[in-house]
């Protein structure tokens, strides 16, 4: 796999290294190309400028031409000196020539007229005119334009020059006039030259030729940058094959390569000149792009390598990549392995074989309980001084030497005292020994404890004697534990000596045995509460004189010191919070530890630890020993309890056995105990009582009444319930109980006992239903009656119906026919007749009043009330109107007061106030300034309303009578009326809850009292 | 007597007494002529409804004025009105109850069951005539009963 996946780059890398070289190859080709492209490119701009520059110098000299030309001043000027040929014309035109010569670059001016004599020539030289001028301006044509010869030497100038014809003609009237010319010399290597050689960019071998072809050779216009002397003068034959010229000169035009005069590999552009037999070729040097191509290649050769180089190193990479996972994760386990090491819970410690450290992990500075720095680089063995005596340090030696791994679980004694248990996994490793620690105090410890716990709680159990208890647990815990000498203190009076030791000197214990203090006299010496005040420590310990906020205190209420000489040091007495005797410290006991022994709230006493050695237990232990102590305490409590348990049990019994009432003990189970007094109530001895179900001694109609109590208690949903029940006594006779049961639950909450108590009540039921049926009796009368009043009141009823409709018709019948004896036969009857007939019509006329009175009575009580506010000034005035006509009214005083308004019936209480003053009325009738006073007074429950006339009164001593039914106490003489109103009046007040009084002086008038309550009781 | 066919006042009395002295009275304003006494309820139902004894009468004729004490034998004063009043045939008969009751409960009904008027009868004679003649000539010549 790895192979193969190597083998696949290699071949991927070998194709990138074609694809490269080739790729380069090509680029460098297609950069070549374009250099000499670009190089031809900038040949022809080249060419194309010089081409332009040659036009324009061409232009230029025309336009200095022109001057000539167009002067007409100077032409006929000149005209006039080839007439006449004056010197002081001469001279004004050389002069003029002189002028423009020194401002143009020609070589000289030559003046010709128009027969083609030389006339002026500036500068004089020789003043003839060359063959191949003559013969160029006797052309027709020249004398048309201004013309340039070609290139020429001539007799007369030696050099390669051309000559600049301009044709002069005199303007006349109707024509001009040909003149003759002004020709100027151009002496091209002074001015073109330089044009054309010019090169605007660096280049070595870069140069323009100008040439021509001339028969089987080729002249050259200008001299070359490497023939000075080329100008006109080097004919080169024309057929070299390759020759740029000859093939410039056979047509070809544009890009081309070839040979140059001098031999050497150029690129050139070629293009002719306009208007002329030249041909202008810019060219390179091939050799000059070898810099260049050099510096492409390069270029691509870099690039190339670059890019291979960088595919090499993907390539391995990729190999790497791959190759090297296993590697990698080799590399990453090893620094997991590093980081693990780093945060294992196990230390781990390396130890090199000069014995010094050479790391350590955080766990195994934990472990180690020295920072890291401190070992790191020193000594094993001076690190842990004493540590070569110990038998692990010979397993690590073993390893060293023989190599030989060990695993092993060692208690190791730090050098501050304290102890821990550890796992060691001991082994070689390249640079050493490689220690794995593994931290097992706490559990080793834990284990330990829990063994010890166990074994506490089995002596607890086993040994009911407190003194063997005591000594046996001692004996455990100093096995257990190795600590040097334990001790137990319980109370005893006021004090808490030592109840058993173990360990401790004698003399130690003879000093300390007891706590309290006693003062001279012989008295305990107490504190505030009166409590007796105990010394030392272990008096703080029993007493809970304990500051959880003070380190040597724990919250259970223990004390703990590890370094009782630093203890000492480091506090103060009031620190301690109390007299401490510093025997233990003084014993030389360094390491102390008290922890109370409690049962609830109550201290019993207290387990001391003591060891010489610093740091013996740790603080983390000491909850342990609280709980343990706990454990004591409970046992001892218990077998407190049990002694005064085995007391109170027999008290019990008795009680149970003596007490007046029945009582029954039940396990659900059935088994049953019951004593004298319930075997008396239901008949049976204690022996039948106890093999008789409770089914068989209840009242069956009771049964289920009971078992549902049982269940309720049984499932919780009462303790204890008191009701009544039926059992049965032996004679069968019912014998009624009031009966309570509790359900005993023991500590778990199941179900122990059910405790009965019974009372014969039987007597009391037999008392209660002979009263039930008494009352029972009592309300069958009660009803009776009702029904019997009921029935008497229907009666009264239609008693009064018939009263009101059957009597009245004989007395109408009476009183009728009397009156139509009367009528019929008044001449029949005498005057004693007439007379009797009359008595016969009033007393049937007073017997219908009566009956009407009567009816009117019954129907007051009877009739239905219907409560409303009354407004009672009104109705009393209004009363006082309707009733007492006018005439009377006038003679009677009336003194109306202020009434105050109730609510009540108002039908019914317009007849107590009719009744009344119509009584005030009556009775003071005959007074001769009769006066009556009406008025009320409220107080905090009712209205009072009087009435009171200044009439005939009546005598108190018949107030009884007054009020009732048909009384009277005035003859019918003295006042009419049938003795029915007031009887009314107290009947409708009593129906108003309220009450009716009179008072009365004899002859001194009456006054008639109602009161009505405020807050209407609804009959 | 085939009378009873143009009775103007059917006069519902069991008392004799009575009966005789409201006649009287009604005689004393010659407004007896055709005065129809029935002695009990049922006599009287049966005059209403056209039954029995009564059969010929038609129920187009009715009497001008029924006077109808409460208190009667087989069949009450109130049932009658009850059975007079909640049938379309009779129910615009005027019926007036002459009674010696006061009483309220009887007053209410009478009432509420549709009666015309509501006489007490007075013990004294005269009074007792002056209300049975103020009673017949209101009923007799005053009224104008439906036809």
């Amino acid at each position: 796999m790895k192979k193969s996946f190597s083998w696949s780059i290699g071949m991927v890398f070998l194709f990138f290294v074609i694809l490269v070289t080739a790729g380069a190859l090509y680029y460098y080709r297609i950069q070549r190309t374009k250099i000499i492209d670009d190089k031809q490119k900038e040949l022809q701009a080249i060419v194309n400028l010089k081409i332009d520059e040659i036009t324009q110098w061409g232009n230029e000299r025309i336009a200095d031409a022109s001057l000539f030309r167009d002067n007409l001043f100077l032409v006929s000027e000149i005209n006039a000196f080839f007439k006449n040929n004056q010197a002081g014309e001469k001279k004004e035109l050389n002069s003029y020539l002189k002028s423009f010569l020194e401002n143009k670059n020609y070589s000289g001016i030559l003046l010709i007229d128009a027969d083609l004599n030389l006339r002026i020539e500036y500068p004089e030289k020789n003043n003839l005119l060359g063959g191949y001028l003559k013969n160029f301006i006797s052309k027709p044509g020249a004398r048309k334009n201004i013309q340039i010869t070609d290139l020429h030497k001539s007799e007369v100038d030696s050099y390669q020059h051309l000559d600049m014809t301009v044709p002069l003609y005199r303007i006349t009237n109707a024509d001009s006039l040909f003149n003759g010319f002004v020709v100027l010399k151009i002496d091209p290597a002074k001015v073109l030259f330089p044009l054309i050689n010019s090169w605007p960019v660096p280049s070595k071998t870069s140069e323009v030729i100008i040439f021509r072809k001339e028969g089987d050779s080729l002249f050259f216009f200008n001299n070359s940058a490497f023939r000075k002397d080329a100008g006109l003068t080097v004919g080169l034959p024309a057929h070299s094959e390759n020759n740029l010229c000859v093939k410039a000169a056979s047509g070809t035009t544009g890009f081309t390569t070839g040979i140059d005069y001098r031999k050497k590999n150029v690129i050139a552009y070629i293009s002719k000149l306009r208007n002329s037999p030249w041909t202008i070729i810019g060219k390179t040097d091939v050799s000059e792009l070898g810099p260049v191509f050099l510096r492409q290649k390069k270029i691509t050769l870099a690039f190339s390598l670059l890019l291979l180089f960088l595919a090499a190193g993907l390539s391995e990479f990729l190999r790497r990549n791959n190759a090297s996972r296993l590697l990698r994760k080799q590399l990453e386990s090893e620094r997991k392995y590093r980081t693990t090491l780093d945060n294992m819970i196990e230390g781990c410690q390396l130890i090199g074989f000069d014995w010094r450290y050479i790391y350590i992990n955080d766990a195994a500075e934990k472990h180690n309980r020295i920072a890291k720095d401190k070992l790191l680089g020193n000594r094993y063995m001076d690190c842990w001084p004493g540590i070569e005596e110990t038998d692990v340090f010979q397993r690590i030696k073993t390893c060293m030497e023989q190599r030989i791994p060990a695993v092993l679980t060692n208690r190791f004694q730090f050098p501050d005292g304290t102890e821990g248990w550890f796992d060691l996994n001991i082994m070689p490793s390249n640079e050493g020994i490689l220690i794995f620690s593994n931290d097992v105090t706490l559990p080793v410890q834990t284990r330990k404890y829990n063994e010890l716990g166990q074994e506490i709680l089995t002596l607890v159990n086993r040994y009911t004697n407190p003194a063997e208890m005591v000594e046996k647990i001692i004996e455990a815990i100093r096995n257990s534990t190795g600590i040097e000498a334990v001790a137990v203190r319980l109370r005893e009076g006021p004090d808490y000596p030592y109840y058993s030791t173990s360990g401790f000197e004698e003399k130690f214990v003879k000093h300390e045995k007891y706590l309290c203090n006693y003062d001279d006299d012989g008295n305990l010496v107490t504190d505030v509460n009166g409590d007796p005040l105990l010394d030392c420590m272990c008096g703080n310990i029993l007493c809970g004189r304990v500051d959880p906020s003070k380190s040597f205190f724990t919250d259970g209420g223990s004390f703990r010191s590890g370094n009782t000489t630093e203890l000492l040091r480091t506090t103060t007495p009031s620190d301690r919070l109390a007299r401490t005797r510093n025997r233990c410290n003084s014993a030389g006991y360094e390491s102390v530890a008290l922890v109370p022994i409690r049962s609830g709230n109550m201290t019993l006493g207290l387990l001391q630890l003591n060891d010489r050695r610093i740091n013996y237990f740790d603080e983390e232990i000491i909850p342990f020993f609280e709980r343990l102590c706990s454990s004591i305490g409970l046992a001892l409590e218990r077998n407190e309890i049990m002694k005064e348990i085995t007391i109170s049990e027999a008290k019990f019994r008795k009680i149970f056995e003596l007490s007046p009432l029945g009582k029954s003990m039940t396990t659900p189970d059935g088994t049953i105990n019951v004593n004298r007094s319930f075997c008396k109530m239901l008949g049976y001895s204690e022996n039948e009582l106890k093999k008789i179900s409770w089914e068989a001694i209840t009242h069956p109609d009771d049964i289920e009444k009971t078992s549902q109590v049982i269940d309720d208690i049984l499932t919780g949903k009462y303790d204890e319930k008191r009701f009544e029940k039926r059992y049965l006594h032996k004679s069968g006779k019912v014998v009624y109980t009031d009966v309570s049961t509790y359900l005993h639950r023991n500590t778990e909450g199941n179900p122990e006992f059910f405790i009965t108590t019974i009372n014969d009540i039987t007597e009391r039921k037999i008392a209660e239903n002979e009263i039930r049926e008494l009352n029972s009796e009592l309300e069958n009368r009660v009803e009776q009656r009702t029904k019997q009043l009921m029935d008497a009141n229907r009666e009264l009823e239609s008693f009064s119906y018939s009263v009101s409709h059957d009597l009245r018709a004989p007395l109408r019948a009476i009183h009728s026919f009397t009156s139509i004896l009367k009528e019929d036969y008044n001449e029949v009857l005498d005057n004693e007749g007439k007379r009797i007939c009359g008595i016969i019509e009033d007393s049937s006329v007073h017997m219908g009043k009566l009956i009407d009175d009567l009816l009117s009575f019954s129907r007051v009580g009877r009739s239905e009330m219907l409560f409303s506010k009354i407004d009672m000034e009104s109705m009393v005035s209004t009363i006082i109107n309707e009733i007492i006509d006018p005439d009377l009214r006038k003679k009677i005083m009336i003194t109306l007061g202020k009434l105050y308004s109730v609510e009540g019936d108002v039908n019914t209480l317009r007849l107590v106030w009719i009744n009344l003053i119509s009584n005030a009325v009556k009775y003071s009738s005959k007074k001769e300034h009769p006066e009556i006073m009406i008025g009320s007074r409220k107080n905090k429950s009712s209205v009072i309303y009087y009435v009171k006339d200044n009439g005939s009164g009546f005598d108190m001593k018949y107030i009884d009578k007054l009020f009732g039914v048909f009384q009277r106490l005035h003859s019918q003489k003295e006042f009419e009326g049938n003795g029915v109103g007031l009887a009314i009046v107290k009947r409708i007040v009593t129906r108003h809850g309220g009450t009716v009084w009179a008072e009365s002086g004899f002859e001194s008038g009456a006054t008639f009292y109602f009161s009505l309550p405020l807050v209407p009781e609804h009959a | 007597m085939e009378d009873y066919l143009a009775v103007e006042i059917l006069l519902v009395e069991d008392n004799p007494q009575d009966a005789e002295l409201t006649i009287r009275a009604l005689r004393k304003n010659n407004l007896a002529n055709n005065v129809l006494v029935a002695e009990d309820g049922e006599e009287a139902l049966n005059f209403f409804f056209c039954r029995n004894k009564y059969s010929k009468r038609s129920f187009d004729n009715p009497p001008r004025v029924v006077l109808l004490d409460l208190k009667l034998p087989k069949v009450s004063g109130l049932e009658v009105l009850k059975t007079v009043k909640s049938d379309e045939r009779t129910k615009n008969i005027p019926i007036v109850v002459v009674t010696s009751s006061r009483e309220e409960p009887d007053m209410k009904e009478a009432y509420s069951l549709g009666v015309n008027s509501y006489v007490v009868k007075p013990v004294d004679f005269d009074q007792f005539v002056k209300a049975m003649s103020s009673l017949g000539l209101y009923w007799l010549l005053v009224n104008e009963p439906l036809r």
